[in-house]
């Protein structure tokens, strides 16, 4: 019942994103501009809002699903993509590449792509060699801060305040101004990442009782968290590829997951997919209604949004936890 | 029917062996108790046994098959183990823990040795409460009840009586008596020989070594 709540919530979310924007439309103007093929109507839906829209989706449940994923990993509910690194790699990449003088999606995007693949290169030589998970979120933190720092020396040496305007901007994360490649590669990530992790549900179910039982029961520990690793990497480094870095929706979607819907542990990843993906279209419904001078970025609604909802989720678990 | 066979285990985690050159035989149908002051290995030697950790040297096989010849997929139905280490799922319910793991099991059966577990264990009110919200000897039953779920033949449990009150350390005792009786394979570690009066062996771990005194019951015979 109430993941058929949630649904219709997610699909009505999605719908809204469509009528919202510079030229506000009505849903039976949309209706009727595409089914008469008007020209503007067709350019601004089928080239704009909808690719926009499908973009955001898909970046929120890579990321709500790899938030899933590590959280059930690390056996820790703080887990996040963000608390491995990948992304700040990404970040740092991407910060480079504008300050090199990369300009444009695609160019910075490359970057972004480059420092992910590095980062989670990394991560998954440290993960194939850790004896423990804990060895291995000690490593992420460290290469997070690591990137974190690299980043501020970027700024930090920004030869002009307009490259150092252009980082942040990037970094805030964005979807606006998006085409169809765009999601096209994020779509490709997504499938892979999320197909991943979905196939690693089981043994990661069984993860909860621990490294040693789950050992006993057949589960080969240290290839899991290599394969959670690698699909995680995938997920959040494509995402700040395509959309700079958007924070706390892998962190909160699965939380978020459990306050409202309290399904078993086992669909925990799925549903955590879909609340990224809607929590993602709901901030992005968000910076284009609330009316500011500046264009508001989609990181900076998606941690104004997630942190509440995640402050009040963790109130109300302190009722049921001893 | 060879049950567990270790041949000339030696055990080291880098700082000189804990344990050299020790053999294990355990037949079907045995409970057999293992004895060693803390720190000896015992923890370390059920680890080897049940396949989590390889051992410096020797081999451990199930059935005359070598363990790490058989197929991860196969464990569960070859051998159950309840470590001493049992982080508590946050969300989980008795139910969960109970059968978590063992989806290979037919339905049945399962719902069967479920119920089973419950009673023997004195769970039964507790089936749908998160875990979390059990004091440590409740959580602890739950832990050992996965042993009695598993239909598999061999039970491998660290610490079993740990955290139990004189009455759930006796349920604990009885279930597991039976579970051997039964033609199950059952090695645990054991602080008091007098815990496990029913115990047919009982391995000493002294220095690096391993004693062994089959069947204590004779002992106790004579002297009752």
């Amino acid at each position: 019942m109430r993941l058929g709540v949630l649904l219709m919530v997610l699909v009505l979310t999605g719908l809204c994103s469509l009528l919202v924007g510079d030229w506000p439309l009505a849903p039976a103007e949309i209706w009727q501009g595409l089914m008469t093929g008007h020209p503007q109507i067709s350019e601004v839906i089928l080239q704009i809002r909808l690719p926009r829209m499908v973009l955001a989706l898909l970046m929120g449940m890579a990321l709500g699903g790899a938030g899933a994923a590590l959280q059930a990993l690390f056996q820790n509910p703080l887990a996040d993509p963000g608390v491995l690194g990948v992304s700040g790699v990404a970040a740092f990449a991407a910060a480079l590449g504008i300050s090199a003088g990369a300009a444009g999606l695609w160019a910075i995007g490359g970057y972004a792509v480059l420092g992910a693949a590095i980062g989670g290169l990394v991560l998954v030589l440290a993960a194939s060699v850790a004896r423990q998970t804990v060895t291995l979120v000690l490593f992420g933190a460290g290469l997070a801060s690591l990137a974190g720092s690299g980043t501020a020396l970027v700024f930090n040496l920004s030869p002009t305040p307009v490259t150092t305007a252009e980082m942040m901007n990037w970094l805030m994360g964005s979807v606006a101004h998006r085409d169809w490649r765009h999601v096209g590669v994020m779509a490709v990530g997504a499938s892979v990442g999320l197909g991943i992790l979905m196939a690693l549900r089981r043994p990661l179910d069984m993860l909860r009782l621990g490294e040693e039982t789950a050992t006993s029961l057949g589960v080969q520990v240290r290839l899991v968290r290599l394969w959670v690793i690698a699909g995680v990497s995938i997920l959040s480094g494509l995402a700040v590829a395509v959309a700079g870095v958007v924070g706390f929706v892998g962190l909160a979607a699965p939380h978020v997951v459990r306050g409202l819907v309290r399904p078993p542990e086992r669909q925990i990843m799925p549903m955590a997919a879909l609340m990224g993906g809607g929590l993602t279209v709901m901030a992005d419904l968000g910076v284009r209604l609330i009316p500011t001078d500046a264009e508001l970025k989609l990181g900076v609604i998606t941690a104004l949004l997630g942190a509440p909802i995640l402050m009040v989720i963790a109130l109300r678990y302190r009722e049921v936890r001893p | 029917m060879t049950g567990l066979l270790a041949k000339d285990i030696t055990i080291d985690h880098g700082q000189g062996p804990i344990l050299r050159g020790v053999d294990v035989v355990l037949r079907p149908g045995t409970l057999t108790g293992l004895v060693g002051e803390n720190g000896a290995g015992k923890s370390s030697l059920l680890r080897v046994l049940a396949g989590i950790d390889r051992p410096k040297t020797g081999d451990v096989s199930w059935q005359n098959e070598p363990l790490p010849t058989l197929p991860k997929r196969d464990w569960p139905r070859m051998m159950v183990y309840v470590p001493q280490h049992r982080p508590v799922p946050p969300t989980a319910t008795v139910q969960e823990v109970l059968t978590l793991g063992f989806g290979h099991m037919p339905q049945k059966l399962q719902a069967q040795r479920l119920e089973r577990a419950l009673t023997r264990l004195a769970l039964d009110r507790f089936l749908d409460r998160a875990v979390v919200t059990l004091s440590g000897g409740e959580r602890a039953r739950v832990f050992l009840g996965r042993a009695l779920v598993s239909a598999a033949p061999l039970v491998i449990l660290d610490e079993p009586l740990a955290a139990l009150d004189r009455k759930n350390k006796a349920l604990v005792q009885e279930a597991f008596q039976a579970e051997a009786r039964s033609g199950r394979t059952v090695l645990l570690t054991v602080h008091d020989t007098g815990d496990w009066p029913e115990a047919d062996h009982i391995l000493t771990i002294t220095g690096q070594n391993i004693e062994s005194k089959d069947s204590v019951k004779p002992v106790a015979d004579v002297v009752g």
